[in-house]
């Protein structure tokens, strides 16, 4: 009889996932699974709901990248009202969308990732977290927390408000930019960048010391998706979609209205989030990778000169085909913070960036609206249809976790196979496995954060059924 | 007020489109006290900028077992969130201290919540929980 471990849940905030590991009777993994107990009630929540308030609505979604939904929902109403919005409201919404590109992707990195790399993967629990990097290294920690507030800044200055901004309406954007707060962003960003540059030597010192580790952590062939813009460089705010085998070929570069011919999405019992693959190559050959990993992957280019120069180096890991091991995302998520920070720069030095030209007005001209950005951790797609007044009928939601999905609990199988000795579980084990799904960076989406769940726990049992042993951190 | 509330500071987080969930915010607006208040959905660093100038900072959530309402002062604890950018009291305490170079007096108020489904009205039971958290709240600003 199998043994089996559970990890349940992994975390209560962005939602609830358990990590189930069968073993068998010499210890070994036999399987593993990561479960998401999602629910979709969000798109049935926004249904009734007259169009234009959803991009207020939706960064209800998640009180960790509310932007993202905030635009990708705004571009949906656009296409609803069948407008094309004038230039300098592009350049807005796309200096907040980097806002949230540079905080979140430096937070992660400083914050979840930065443990692991910094103070080891065995460490004690008790020092490998954010408080043993402030004691072991106060300067970096300091950075991280500069450089969140300087993204929280950018968002802050130019929507009005750092969390759930109103400023992206159907149309365009509801203010127009000021000149005194494009020069405080401005006087700023070289020093940002020198920090970001400090993960990345972190990042690439790592990687250097630890080539195999990386090369075979959660390292498996998949396709990779992702926004590119007409020249195959990387855009995080418009453009086609690209698809790439995983082999390196680009498969398909599509508009994304044409989503729903590419993407499919399968349902397994044994997990409520479905698991997005690309259609034309079938289940399970389409199943693919979404975020830093997979776009830095898809993209031929970056448009910024020393994202770009990182770009080439990254792309030199395996020799120019897809970099697989999924440690890479930490080093991929930093070149993008990079690019966050230079992009900020070209945009605040373009005069159009305060115009006042930022809204065009509409009436409801199309049954359907498709939105489509790079969250920071993947494509996030939204979909509504509305009757002839604009009134939500039906809402279609693909989050950037959920692209994610089949590769992160491949993920947990690979790692735990690698790591886990059932008859010797340790502490450093688990953190290996959370690892795993740390690289993601997942967001559940759940959105809810009541006190009074315990964020982990393993168990061990014996081929009777018996619990022999548990590893439980509060 | 014998605590000074101009440097006292209320931190309400939750989701308030998410029934109980978002009983820390709802609770703030029922506060006239003259007294600081922030609303936030996740709590995270970005906050130690907006508590810098604060000594206490008594936050508020809604919680998913236990009794009604619960404070209880919070004591810097070395714990790792394995996933979410969202920082628990006990870890935020130690980036304040750290960062801010302060010593601060956190405190939790905690409301039980019955339903976190979505919706933007709170259950009755977590209403009636809303109200004895209002006076259990300005009773402790009174008196501590």
């Amino acid at each position: 009889m199998n043994k089996k471990i559970t990890i349940s849940p992994v975390t209560r905030i962005e939602g609830h996932a358990r990590v189930t590991i069968f073993l068998n009777d010499e210890g070994k993994v036999d399987e593993a699974y990561l479960h998401i107990d999602q629910f979709r009630g969000f798109e049935k929540f926004s249904e009734g709901r007259y169009f234009a308030e959803m991009p207020i609505i939706t960064p209800r979604i998640c009180g960790i990248c509310p932007v993202s939904h905030h635009l990708a929902s705004a571009k949906a109403t656009d296409d609803i009202l069948g407008v094309d919005i004038p230039r300098p409201a592009k350049l807005l919404r796309e200096l907040i969308h980097m806002g949230q590109i540079i905080q979140s992707h430096s937070m992660h990195f400083f914050e979840l990732a930065g443990p692991d790399l910094i103070l080891g993967w065995d460490a004690d629990p008790r020092i490998r977290n954010v408080a043993g990097l402030i004691q072991a290294n106060p300067e970096l920690a300091l950075k991280a927390v500069k450089l969140r507030r300087f993204g929280q800044r950018i968002i802050e200055l130019v929507a009005g408000r750092r969390i759930h901004p109103t400023f992206a309406i159907p149309g365009g954007v509801n203010q127009a930019f000021d000149p005194k707060s494009r020069d405080e962003i401005l006087k700023g960003i070289d020093e940002m960048i020198s920090y970001v540059e400090d993960g990345i030597s972190i990042a690439t010192k790592y990687i250097e010391d630890n080539k195999e580790v990386c090369d075979k952590f959660a390292s498996f062939p998949t396709g990779y998706m992702g926004l590119v813009k007409d020249d195959g460089s990387l855009e995080l705010y418009d453009g086609k979609i690209r698809f790439m085998d995983k082999d390196g070929n680009v498969v398909k570069d599509f508009k994304d209205k044409y989503y729903l011919k590419y993407i499919g999405e399968r349902v397994e019992d044994w997990s409520y989030l479905k698991f997005p693959y690309y259609k034309p190559l079938g289940w399970p050959e389409g199943v693919y990778r979404v975020g830093p990993l997979g776009r830095l992957n898809v993209v031929d280019k970056i448009s910024t000169p020393i994202a770009n120069e990182h770009l080439k180096n990254f792309k030199k890991i395996n020799d120019g085909k897809p970099v697989e091991g999924s440690l890479y995302f930490h080093y991929a998520r930093l070149i993008e913070a990079i690019y966050g920070l230079e992009r900020t720069k070209e945009i605040l030095e373009d005069p159009e960036c305060l115009s006042k030209d930022v809204l065009l007005s509409g009436k409801v001209s199309n049954e359907e609206g498709i939105g489509v950005i790079e969250a920071p951790r993947g494509t996030l797609i939204h979909h509504y249809w509305v009757d002839e007044k604009g009134t939500i009928e039906k809402v279609n939601l693909i989050v950037a976790t959920g692209h994610n999905n089949w590769a992160m609990s491949k993920s947990v199988e690979n790692v735990a196979k690698g790591f886990i000795d059932g008859k010797n579980l340790t502490e450093g084990m688990l953190n290996r496995v959370e690892g795993a799904i740390r690289c993601y960076d997942p967001c559940l989406s759940c959105s809810t954060h009541a006190i009074g769940k315990m964020p982990l726990l393993i168990e061990l049992y014996d081929s009777n059924g018996n619990l022999i042993n548990f590893v439980k951190r509060d | 007020m014998s605590k000074e509330t101009n440097k006292t500071v209320l931190v309400g987080f939750g989701n308030e489109y998410r029934k109980d969930d978002g009983l820390g915010i709802r609770l703030l607006d029922l506060i006239d006290e003259k007294i600081s208040k922030i609303k936030i959905q996740e709590l995270s660093i970005d906050i130690l900028d907006d508590i810098k100038d604060f000594e206490t900072v008594i936050f508020v959530d809604a919680a998913l077992e236990g009794e009604d309402i619960n404070l209880r002062k919070i004591e810097k604890e070395l714990k790792f969130s394995p996933l979410t950018h969202h920082l628990s009291p006990e870890e935020l305490l130690i980036w304040a201290e750290n960062i801010n170079k302060k010593n601060y007096e956190f405190y939790l108020l905690s409301i039980r919540g019955y339903d976190f489904d979505f919706g933007e009205e709170p259950s009755e039971e977590g209403k009636k929980n809303l109200l004895k958290a209002k006076d259990f709240l300005l009773k402790f600003l009174k008196e501590h």
